[in-house]
């Protein structure tokens, strides 16, 4: 009986340390992004690295490598090591569900960033950039740009990714209207400049005789300007891209790529920070979804931006 | 012998079975036509437009009193009621006023106003963008899965102002009609445009002319 007692006594005086050094530790924070190959989500990353720290939390990035199994992965790890919030930049908008999910019932609340899941009851809130909004008015530069004539490319981005066809739909919905706008070739590069480069060359054996490219991303837009200066035809054809990373913006103030649409990677890291900031001071009700803005950048406004932001 | 050909038949089978039924194929456009069918956002267009617009009719904004008010000082569109769903430097305004038609063309309808000669756009061949959906308020992103639903509501509303208000509208329209509309105008905060601003049609009415 005696030993029983002191068994007890041992496990309650080792729980309750246990349980203060966890309220005296600094919370844990996990950021899990689809992909650090691109500079865009490692500037996502960083910027909710530092806010983290800013405001006082430890906090940890995963590399998805835009593989949704690596992901799960990243969320088993992250749930099981006890981190306190998980900052989201989903792989597969229908396919990540299930790891938000699996925070959500273990009470780890989950902000999605940028990309969005196809839910709304796995995330506590999802703070996305305005994608069609943006590409209606990327649309209606490239239809005056282009003069409402002539043969262009769509690039794709990530097919399983709502911002791939949120954009593509923003940018038809306009740029359909106009008949003497003949769109010769659309595929998919995944987001990805090397890949980009490589469909485009393709693109232009088939179809030597465009007038612009519109793409889903920046990088794509690079790898397909890359592509044009070496079928020598970077001069006639215009090409957009989309986010506003540096060697988009650096492109455009040299008269290479004609526009892009600039996110606010800073705005929607920080308020995902903030959100979970909130969370653990006991706020309960957030948005479901945050739209925020995004404004197109040509050489003409330049001026007002620098990469992934906006002149203070 | 004969049992271990029953042994390796019963394998290759069980093998086999576990492999059919571990893998499925569907062609990609059934699955998108699937995921289509799972929100009807034609039928959401409807009811937005024939619907839910005409019942808040009367919680418009005279056009012409607001292009008035923001003229003399444009700073009142940081007061006005207005929807701004994503915080950019668009304000969205869900409008309605009373004018003569002054002019018919390819593009736009211009409106002039009886009262003080102001003059307006009303969109009739390009019509696109978030500005019908987004004027009234009723719409949230919350209520959706998913913002491509959101996006294809804006879509569908489009197409039906295209057809089943414009077309039927410009058939009739002559030089000279007066007409009473609610619309949908956008204006930005950092460069508010009020000449000639374009309203995106949500009802469109001929009225009695005026002796």
């Amino acid at each position: 009986m005696k030993k029983l007692l002191l068994a007890l006594l041992v496990s309650i005086v080792f729980f309750s340390c246990n349980q203060s050094k966890k309220d005296t530790e600094p919370k844990k924070i996990a950021i899990i992004v689809s992909t650090l190959n691109n500079p865009w989500f490692v500037f996502l990353a960083e910027t909710a690295a530092k806010k983290a720290k800013e405001l006082g939390y430890e906090s940890k990035v995963f590399d998805s490598q835009n593989n949704t199994a690596l992901e799960s992965d990243h969320f088993e790890n992250a749930l099981s090591s006890g981190y306190d919030a998980i900052l989201f930049n989903p792989t597969d908008a229908a396919g990540s569900v299930a790891n938000a999910k699996k925070a959500k019932e273990l009470n780890v609340p989950v902000f999605c960033m940028d990309r969005e899941i196809n839910a709304t009851d796995a995330a506590t809130s999802q703070i996305l950039s305005d994608s069609y909004t943006a590409c209606v008015s990327l649309g209606k530069l490239f239809v005056e740009t282009l003069n409402k004539k002539g043969n262009y490319v769509e690039l794709l981005g990530i097919v399983s990714d709502n911002n791939t066809w949120n954009r593509s739909k923003g940018f038809h919905s306009l740029v359909d209207n106009y008949t003497d706008l003949k769109m010769v070739a659309q595929q998919s590069a995944d987001f990805d400049r090397n890949k980009a480069m490589e469909v485009m060359e393709s693109i232009l054996q088939a179809h030597p005789n465009i007038d612009g490219v519109f793409c889903g991303n920046d990088a794509m837009a690079m790898g397909a300007y890359q592509a044009l200066v070496a079928a020598n035809k970077a001069d006639k054809v215009k090409v957009f891209g989309f986010d506003g990373a540096e060697d988009a913006i650096t492109s455009i103030k040299e008269g290479k790529l004609t526009a892009t649409a600039m996110q606010f990677p800073k705005v929607i890291a920080e308020t995902a920070v903030t959100f979970a900031d909130e969370f653990f001071k006991g706020k309960t009700d957030f948005p479901k979804k945050l739209p925020i803005a995004v404004e197109v950048v040509t050489q003409q406004n330049i001026d007002k931006y620098i990469a992934y932001g906006k002149k203070n | 012998m004969f049992t271990k050909v029953v042994k390796y038949f019963l394998a290759i089978f069980f093998l086999g079975f576990i492999a059919y039924h571990a893998v499925y194929f569907k062609k990609l456009s059934a699955i998108k036509v699937s995921e289509e069918i799972a929100f009807d956002a034609v039928a959401y267009a409807k009811d937005y437009v024939f619907k839910k617009i005409p019942s808040i009719k009367n919680k418009a904004l005279d056009i012409f009193m607001l292009i008035s008010e923001l003229e003399k000082d444009p700073k009142k569109l940081l007061q006005i009621d207005a929807k701004n769903p994503n915080s950019s430097d668009l304000k969205y305004f869900f409008i309605s006023g009373q004018a003569t038609i002054s002019e018919i063309n390819d593009e736009y309808i211009l409106l002039k106003n009886i009262q003080n000669d102001k003059e307006v756009k009303l969109a009739v061949k390009y019509i696109f963008g978030n500005s019908a959906r987004d004027c009234s308020g009723l719409i949230s992103i919350n209520d959706f899965t998913n913002t491509m639903d959101l996006n294809n509501v804006s879509e569908e509303i489009n197409k039906l102002i295209r057809k089943e208000i414009v077309t039927p509208f410009i058939g009739k329209a002559k030089k000279g009609d007066l007409i009473a509309f609610t619309g949908a105008v956008e204006i930005s905060l950092e460069e508010p445009k009020l000449s000639a601003i374009e309203i995106v049609p949500l009802t469109l009415a001929f009225q009695p002319s005026k002796p």
